[in-house]
């Protein structure tokens, strides 16, 4: 698993929780950076073979696993949530 | 005799020796202040594949008291491929003493489709007060 920092989206509400853009990951606890009671960004796992030799999310390789899936087969898929590489 | 259609004397291996790979994961924070709805692991089964999720569980415990406690609650979502989501398993406590705890787990294996979402929430609305939360899900995934 590779381990890198993410953007967070949402509302943190039910319909809309805060959550990152990616198809399959999980959040590491503790690594929350929270401003003004919304989460901004927090350090996520990633499967190694969802991101480039960096770290960062792959949008080729991603498409390429879930291909024919309409949410994550499509243009730009993971490209704006990568923020750095955490370790 | 004559007989039609592709001979079918080689079985299909079993899904288990369908090239299936262990994978595991997990959240367990500890001490975790009330936050917003929050979508803490996810996972999608990938093109061309199946998911037999063999064991989830989840867990919530309040640490410190709250002021006041309004149900913390960890829940488990599934999404089938094209449709909507539905809450399948969770954990929730309404008490606000220390060590106020529930704890559940998926009776039986279920097994997802490519395309499928398993999803991992966490919420609690208290004032104040810390819960120690934990997500824990083993799973196979195999050649569809």
């Amino acid at each position: 698993m590779a381990r890198t920092r993410a953007k967070v989206v949402g509302k943190g509400e039910g319909g809309d929780p805060f959550k990152v853009d990616l198809p399959t990951y999980s959040m590491v606890p503790g690594t929350e950076k929270i401003e003004a009671g919304v989460l901004k960004s927090v350090e996520v796992l990633i499967p190694d073979d969802e991101v480039d030799e960096e770290g960062r999310p792959s949008e080729e390789k991603i498409r390429r696993k879930y291909r024919g899936q309409p949410r994550w087969d499509k243009p730009g898929v993971g490209g704006d949530t990568w923020i750095e590489k955490t370790s | 005799m004559v007989r039609v259609g592709t001979p079918s004397s080689v079985a299909r291996p079993a899904w288990y020796d369908r090239n299936s790979t262990t994978s595991v994961g997990g959240y367990q924070g500890t001490g975790v202040a009330p936050h917003a709805a929050t979508n803490r692991l996810n996972v999608v089964v990938s093109s061309g594949k199946k998911l037999v999720a063999e064991i989830v569980q989840l867990r919530v415990e309040r640490a410190t008291a709250a002021t006041p406690a309004v149900r913390p609650t960890i829940y488990c979502e599934l999404t089938p491929s094209g449709g909507s989501a539905t809450r399948i398993l969770e954990a929730a406590i309404r008490g606000n003493n220390v060590g106020d705890k529930d704890n559940v787990s998926l009776g039986q294996n279920i097994t997802l489709n490519a395309g499928d979402t398993l999803a991992f929430y966490t919420v609690d609305g208290s004032t104040g007060g810390t819960c120690d939360l934990s997500i824990m899900i083993k799973f196979t995934i195999f050649d569809a």
